[in-house]
């Protein structure tokens, strides 16, 4: 049976092999921190939202009135904060736009999101042994 | 592979601070060579610079050191009438080694040479994960 068919494990794959791409390109920053006129590489984020299809919309909960949170904005909007883009523009006077505080954020990030496509994996390889009833549950 | 790529270009990072930290061993170890006879230069500090290049098998760009050059600045100049190197006044050329800048230059190496033991280990401890995929 080909794995790769179940949405979810062709979703992991895809993760782990953009993380595997992000490593490397992190690789790639790292070794050259000390090059002159070095410009950092970012990788591309992917976009996993169209598997989503119409679940995206989370549920919330009734309010009677607009000073009740609805548990979908988070308390006083801390999660719909949009993500700001750290430490750019930090160019050194060899033009060296390396910053290794941020490269090591990533590679710490890339790993613990590797850990977590492995074991999310493994738990489904494990569902799918449980159901055809030689353990593993 | 991938992660066995971005290992190949961690060490190659880990390959050229290894050469710089030669260049700069090399400077403090002749800090106080002078030359054995008037008219003659003493040690010249020599620099290190990095450049990119393309790995055609690797498939990638790596950094090595693109090459190794002397350093043009004056050199110092000591009172030492009883050396064989002295001038007619008395002085001789010290060379433009500069014990600060070398240590600075050492510390930088560490920490990139550092940065790039991190990725290597991150890389490896991601595919010893996928190794363990197959023994769930």
């Amino acid at each position: 049976m080909d794995l790769t068919g179940l949405p979810i494990f062709e979703l992991l794959h895809k993760k782990m092999t953009w993380l595997t791409k992000r490593q490397q390109v992190v690789s790639e920053n790292l070794a050259n921190a000390d090059t002159p006129g070095y410009q950092t590489k970012i990788i591309k984020e992917p976009d996993f939202s169209h598997y989503l299809g119409g679940v995206r919309e989370t549920l919330g909960v009734a309010t009677t009135s607009e000073k009740h949170f609805d548990g979908r904005s988070g308390i006083m909007g801390t999660t719909t904060a949009s993500p700001t883009q750290s430490g750019g523009g930090q160019v050194s006077p060899d033009g060296n736009s390396v910053n290794l505080t941020e490269e090591a954020m990533k590679i710490a990030d890339t790993q613990m999101q590797y850990n977590m496509a492995t074991n999310l994996y493994k738990k489904h390889v494990q569902m799918l042994r449980m159901a055809l009833g030689r353990g593993g549950g | 592979m991938d992660l066995y790529k971005s290992m190949m270009i961690s060490a190659a990072g880990m390959r050229a601070q290894s050469v710089r930290m030669r260049v700069i061993s090399e400077n403090l170890a002749n800090a106080n060579s002078t030359a054995e006879q008037p008219g003659e230069e003493p040690y010249r500090r020599k620099t290190v610079s990095f450049g990119q290049h393309m790995d055609r098998e690797l498939g990638a760009e790596v950094v090595e050191v693109s090459n190794i050059r002397h350093d043009m600045s004056d050199f110092g100049r000591e009172y030492k009438p009883g050396h064989p190197a002295a001038d007619a006044d008395g002085y001789i050329q010290t060379p433009n080694v500069n014990g600060l800048v070398e240590l600075m230059d050492m510390r930088q190496a560490q920490r990139t040479y550092q940065a790039n033991m991190t990725s290597v280990e991150s890389a490896k401890s991601m595919m010893m994960r996928t190794i363990d995929l197959l023994r769930s």
